[in-house]
Parts: C-alpha cells; structure tokens; sequence
C-alpha cells in the first residue's frame, strides 16, 4: 500500500507541468495582440556570408517564419534578412526590446548599420541556439522614428543533415515590444525550453547513480542497470537543449546524438522486459547489434541523407519501444502484478508522447516543441521514484521481517529453553525415580528377608506380630517413597478390600458406605500409605480389643476433604484405661499420622458406648 | 507322584515354607532349590503338580521360571511366593502364567488356607490386580498390532469383566457371589478363567511383538 501512496503525489506533479507547459503555449500569442507590440512577420531574403547585408544582391521577400526546409531546402550556410520598422510602438522612455522565438541555430543583429548582437561561431560548427528564444535590447538612442532597417544574419543547417525538424534553419517571425515584458516572456519561454530540461537532466543523472548502484549492489535488481542506463542517456540526449557551443562539426555532432537513441532504445527494452521477468538471448542480441547498426548505416548514407536515414531508424526504434511497452504491460496483467496499474498509467502515457514526437517530427502534427523531450524523462523519474518508494517500503518489511523473525527466534528459544528445562526435571525425576526403586529393593530384599526370616522363625508371637507389622511399615514407607498419586476411588477399593476381608476372618459384620463414584480427586502416595496405615490400626484394634460384632465405616468426600468414619459396636476405651491403651491401640500414632497429612483424627469412646475414629484429610 | 516345586534362596524361610507345603500336602514329595537355573533344570526333568516361587532371587527373576513351567508343564499351578505386594512385581507374574501368589509374611495359618484355597482352584485377586487386568484388556483392544482373532478368543466376557470391575471397587469374593447371586465355586473359575486368558493374551502378544521385532531386524 505504501508503495502506491506515492503514484498520486507523481501523478499531480506531472498534471502541474503539464498544464504550465499548455497554459504557456496559450499565453504566448495572447501577449502577441497587445497592442505594443509590433509583429515583423515579412522580410528580404538572401543567401550571403558576407559580414554586411550584401545591398547589390537579388533579395527575394520572405514571409517569417521562414522554415528553410520550404524556402530553401537543402541549404547550409548563412541568410541575410532585412527587416524594416516605422514606428517605435511602446512609450517615450520604455526601453524597447526584440523578440525571436527561434532563430536556428546561430544569429548576428545588425540595426540601423550598427552590429548589436553576435554570439558564438558562424561557420561550421555553427553554435547551437535552436531551442532558445532569443531577446535583444534595442537601444532606444539608435531608434529613428519611421525607416528603422533591421539586418538578422543567420547560420543554420538544412534538415537533411540534422535529426530533428527542431535543428533545421529557420527563422521565426520578430517581435518588438516592451523590453521588460519580453523579457519575462523569454524567460518563461527559456525555462520550459532549457531550464527544465538541464533540471531534469540532472535529476536522471542522481536518477542514473542511484539505479546503477542498486543494481551494483544487489544482484537481484540487475535489470536496473538498464534503468540507470535509460536515465544517463537521456541526460546525455538532453545536454542538446541547453549546450549551444559542442567543438565538433556538426555532422558528427548530430551523428553521435543519433547514435545515443539505439542504446537508450535498448535499455528501456531491457528495463521493461526484465522487469517482468522476460529474458531472450536472440533478443539481446539483435538489440546489441542495432546499437551499431545505426552508427555504422548513418555513416554510411552520409551528412545529406542523415535526416531521412535517421528518421526511418527512430520509426522502427519507436515501434519496438512500444512494442516493448505493450508487451511488459500484457505480462503484468496476466501475472497480475500489483503495480500494473501504475505501470499501465506510466508506459501509456509515455508511448502516447512517443507517438506525439513521431508526429512532430514527421510534421503531421504542430506539437509544443520538446514535450517529449521533458515528459519522457519525467516517465522515468516516476519509475525512479517508485524505486527509491518501493525500497524504502522493503526496507520497512525488511524490519518488519526482521522484529518477526528476531521474535519468533526468542520464542525458539525461550521455548528450547523450557523444553531442556522439562527434560532436565523429567531426568532428575527419572533419576530419583531409579534411586527409590533401588532403595525400595534394597529395603525388599536386605531389611524384608531379616524381617521375614524373624516373623517366621521367632518362637514369640509378639515378636512375630512386631517383625511383621514391621515388614508391613517398611513397605508403606516405600510405596510413599516410590508412589505415584493414587485415584481415591482405587485407594477406596483398596481399603474396602482389606477392611471388610480382615473384619470378616474376625467374624465381625462389617458395613462400608463408600461416596458415590463420581470422585476424581487423587492422594499423594504419602497421604495414601498414612491413609491404609490408620485403618489398618484401627481395624486391629476392633478385632483386638473392642469385642464389637459390627463395624461401619463411612468415607465421604465433603467440600476438599475426606473424611472417614469408623464405628464400632465394642465395649470403647474406658477413660481411666485411656492413656494407657492409647499407647497399646496407636492413637497417638494415628493422630500423628493425621497431623502429617494435615488432616485430624478424632477418637470419641465411652465404656459400652463403642468407639468412633473420625479422620478428616484436606485434598 | 505328586512332587511340588520350591524356588527360594533364604535357607530360613525355605525350610519355612517346605514345613508349610508338608501342612497343606502331607503325601507330596517336596524338591527344594534356590536358584533360578537349578529351577530351570528340574523344570525341563521331572514332572509336578504344584510350584511355589520366590521372585526375587540372585540369579534372576521368578517369573522365568513361571513361563518356563508354563511351556513344558502347562498344567502345573505356579504359585508366587513372595515378599512383593505390589502389582507391579506380581502382574507379570501373573502374565507369565502363575496361579495365584502367596505373601510371605501373613501369619501361618493364613497362608495354609491361601494354598489350600489355591489348590482347590481358588486363586486370589487383589483390587489393584483386578484394575492393572482390566486396564491390560481395555488397552490390548486398542492396541493396533493385536489381531482381531487374538482379541476375539481371549477378550473378558461381561461377567468376567463385571467380576473384575466389582473386585477393584474392593468387594470381596464372596460378597461378588452373593451380588451375583452366584456360587463361591463359580467366581472362583471367573477368576481362574481371568488368568488364565491374562496369560493367553500375554503369551501370544509376545508372541506377536517378537515377529514384529524379527521382521523388522532382518529388514
């Protein structure tokens, strides 16, 4: 998107010049009808380089402008004009000023026999100020009133021998007005003709380094080489509209300016068809070989037929430009390229100007003199721009891309991080997990076989009874050492197996009320064993001592705990006797146990009342 | 002939036991070993009717034994006898093919009517038993390298898995009868029924693994 934030602000820009250059191609003749000004639009004629109108020569009448590739075709060398003016037209004491819109390419002023203007060379190279509209001061002190005689040598170049219709001799018609008028004319008239175009010319100078060194740098823009190629030649190219003096004859000058359009030709090729990724080897080729085909055939046919020869070649260059044009837009419609649009706008402008200058050229058409010359490389200044938008768009992804990627690389490693940190538990847990097991078969097979051996060959019951209660705590302690959480509805069946099983070997009447069984709440290994280990006392000391015929147990989940009743029907625990039968029955223990588990253990007993063991353990 | 098998390394509670067997079964003759590949060579000589076999003992586990037995007298009772209460010493034992298991330490007359118990095809079934075989047949049902002839022939039937069920819950046999309305001589051949498709089930996955294995390491 952001890319495209900058095609309106181009297209606007574009829109204002173009709109100044059509308002001061209407304003021009509207300044003309005033009525101070005098327009001189006839005059003698004679081809002549002598230093002065040569009086005795057969002048002939000249309407202005004069174009020579009418009045005179073929004709390089000098032309006298006379011109004469009655009247000083503007006000006493204005100083008056003369106005040629073109006078090409090189001119002497003569006024009233006095020599006021002579710039640069006369004879081959003849300077260069086609595209200049030229001003002179007449001083006011050589005006006569009426019979003013106005000599204009000069200097110019049949069109045969010149590229363009802009370069042939010819002479405009001559305006006399108000000097500070014509000469903010001029200037306005010069800055469209020359101003603009050395601007421009420096700006597709940055325009070309700026391309070149992406392309230098990066191998994937290789193909803006080609632009910055395109923007060098056009500054080369455009060099002409505001460099009048060049030491070189002429014919070569316009040689060489003619040689420069097939590699410029090339490299918008190129540019447009690399851009859509569309290379041909036989292509490149034959666009290498028109760079010197045309040099070499233009030498060839010679300064006289420069004009016609060059323009067949800028026909047939046009042609492939617009074929090039047409093909890079087909492409990126059916590639679907997002920019085609931008691109569409672009490229038909700059063909439509093309086809303007063909026109021009080839005098079909009146043209504004040089607007392709302007808007072309204002078409490549836009493509320019969009560039320097689209890097500066890539370097924001890049960044973007870049925060992305630095995120996702701390989340990989954060993520690593935890995962190691899971592996180094999950091994320290393996670990501890290993050393219990070894502990545990230590205890099974070293501490439980002595143990063993004494339940089953001491000549003591008691002892028997301790030794094996004993081996019964050891492996408790080490199924708490080792164990898992245990499901409490598993835990549940558990007890109720060895309770009601133990009970009913005693011939007591055992009755469990389990909770129902929709508990999912699990006990820690420890909570577990100190669990089984207060039944098991319990359920001794009822078959022991008690004398009850009936149990009830009740275990109940309420809230977060668990709590488990006991209930017997036995003679309970006299309250003399209570201290010592605690230590004989394990009350102590079992409320120590509970205390463990942060739980309780409450023993209610009276004598013929029975005994209740209420135990509540928090979950 | 009625020879009865005794695994057990400690001398003490060796002549222990053999004094108990004496008890239980007055007519047999009692051959004593403590080593596992003593047990394993008397096994492939000489017939018994009954075996009682420690688990843990120097030179390997008891459970071989068990399978040994299994293989070459199939209808010999492996009983274990051991220091072990848990189940995860006993249920592959159980896999193996044992009968039923005795724990050492419980008082005398106890164990005599444990083995006698066992002897009259009564075998014991603890609660955490009961779930580890339920959870072994819920999963072998999951279990893709099981074929489906081996699930259908020793799968539980209801009844068998509503014993199982009502033991983990931590009823005891009798009292399951009593639910059922069934006789104490019926749960008790559930039960046996019990081990013996646990052993099945156990063998021919083994069985099943080890191809699995084999074809996989000649590919």
């Amino acid at each position: 998107m952001r890319s495209l934030s900058a095609v309106p602000v181009l297209i606007r820009l574009l829109a204002r010049l173009l709109c100044l250059s059509a308002a001061l191609a209407w304003l021009t003749p509207a300044l003309a009808q005033s009525k101070q000004y005098l327009t001189l639009n006839q005059a003698l004629a004679v081809a002549s380089d002598a230093p002065l109108f040569p009086d005795g020569a057969a002048a002939r009448t000249q309407a202005l402008p004069d174009d020579w590739a009418q009045s005179r075709p073929g004709y390089s060398g000098a032309v006298w004009y006379r011109l004469g003016f009655d009247a000083a037209p503007q006000a006493p004491g204005q100083p008056l000023g003369l106005y040629i819109n073109r006078a090409c390419s090189n001119y002497q002023l003569v006024l009233n026999g006095i020599k006021l203007k002579s710039i640069g060379a006369m004879q081959d190279p003849i300077s260069d100020h086609c595209y200049a509209a030229q001003l002179v001061e007449l001083p006011s002190g050589l005006l006569k009133a009426q019979g003013n005689v106005l000599d204009l040598h000069l200097a110019g170049y049949a069109l045969q021998r010149v590229n363009a219709v802009q370069r042939g001799g010819g002479l405009s018609a001559v305006e006399l007005g108000p000097l500070d008028e014509l000469t903010q004319r001029t200037h306005r008239t010069n800055l469209w003709r020359q101003g603009l175009p050395a601007l421009l010319s420096a700006v597709m100078l940055s325009l070309a380094l700026f391309a070149g060194a992406r392309a230098l740098i990066s191998h994937r823009e290789r193909h803006l080489g080609y632009l910055a190629g395109m923007a060098l030649l056009t500054a080369l190219l455009s060099l002409r509209f505001f460099v009048g003096e060049v030491p070189l004859p002429r014919d070569q000058l316009e040689w060489l300016l003619a040689s420069l359009v097939p590699p410029l030709v090339l490299c918008v090729v190129q540019f447009l068809l690399r851009q859509v990724g569309w290379e041909h080897r036989a292509l490149n080729m034959a666009l290498a070989l028109q760079c010197l085909l045309v040099p070499v055939s233009l030498w060839w046919a010679g300064a006289l037929h420069h004009h016609t020869l060059a323009g067949a070649w800028y026909l047939v260059l046009t042609a492939q430009v617009l074929a090039a044009m047409a093909f890079h837009l087909w492409l990126a419609w059916r590639n679907q390229r997002k920019e085609f649009w931008l691109m569409a706008g672009i490229l038909g402008l700059a063909g439509l100007l093309l086809v303007l200058e063909v026109l021009t050229q080839h005098r079909l058409v009146a043209g504004p003199v040089g607007l392709a010359a302007v808007a072309m490389p204002l078409c490549m200044l836009m493509i320019g721009l969009r560039l320097v938008v689209l890097q500066a768009h890539g370097r924001n992804q890049a960044e973007l891309d870049r925060s992305v990627m630095e995120q996702r690389l701390r989340d990989t490693v954060t993520e690593i991080e935890r995962n190691y940190a899971q592996l180094a538990e999950t091994k320290v847990e393996q670990v501890t997990e290993r050393e219990r097991k070894r502990i545990a078969a230590d205890l099974h097979d070293d501490l439980g076989a002595k143990l063993l051996t004494i339940v089953h060959t001491s000549e003591s019951d008691r002892i028997s009874t301790l030794a094996r209660e004993a081996l019964e705590e050891m492996r408790l302690s080490v199924r708490g050492l080792t164990g898992k959480p245990v499901q409490l509805l598993d835990a549940l069946g558990d007890w109720r197996a060895e309770v009601v099983s133990r009970l009913s070997q005693a011939n007591i009447v055992a009755e469990w009320k389990s909770p129902p069984e929709d508990i999912v709440h699990t006990l820690p290994a420890r909570a577990y064993v100190q669990t089984t280990r207060i039944f098991r006392e319990s359920v001794s000391n009822i078959i022991k001592h008690s004398g009850a015929t009936h149990c009830t147990i009740s275990c109940a989940v309420l809230g977060t705990d668990f709590q488990v009743m006991i209930q017997d029907n036995g003679h309970g625990i006299s309250m003399e006797l209570d201290g010592r039968l605690d230590r004989g029955h394990g009350m102590a223990s079992m409320k120590s146990r509970a205390k463990q588990m942060h739980g309780q253990c409450l023993v209610e007993s009276g004598p013929g009342w029975g005994t209740v063991i209420r135990l509540t353990i928090p979950l | 002939m009625n020879n009865i098998l005794l695994l057990e390394d400690l001398p003490e509670i060796r002549a222990w036991l053999k004094a108990l067997i004496k008890q239980v079964f007055p007519a047999s003759e009692i051959i004593e070993c403590a080593r596992i590949h003593d047990a394993l060579q008397l096994v492939a000589a000489q017939k018994f009717s009954l075996a009682l076999l420690d688990l843990g003992l120097p030179d390997g586990s008891g459970v071989d034994v068990v399978a040994a037995l299994r293989d070459a007298q199939p209808d010999v009772q492996s009983v274990i006898v051991t220091i072990h209460d848990d189940d995860e010493h006993l249920f592959p034992a159980l896999q193996a093919g044992a009968f039923g298991y005795l724990l050492k330490e419980q008082s005398r007359e106890l164990l005599v009517e444990q083995l006698q118990r066992m002897s009259q095809g009564e075998p014991p079934l603890s609660p955490s038993i009961a779930r580890k075989v339920i959870a072994y047949f819920t999963g072998q049902q999951r279990r893709p390298q099981a074929s489906n002839t081996l699930v259908h022939e020793v799968s539980l039937t209801d009844r068998e898995t509503e014993v199982l069920l009502r033991v983990a819950k931590g009823y005891t046999l009798p009292e399951i009868g009593v639910q059922l309305g069934l006789s104490r001589h019926t749960i008790a051949d559930y039960v046996k029924q019990i081990y013996r498709k646990l052993n099945v089930s156990s063998r021919a996955e083994a069985a099943l693994e080890a191809q699995r294995l084999g074809l996989f390491g000649r590919g």
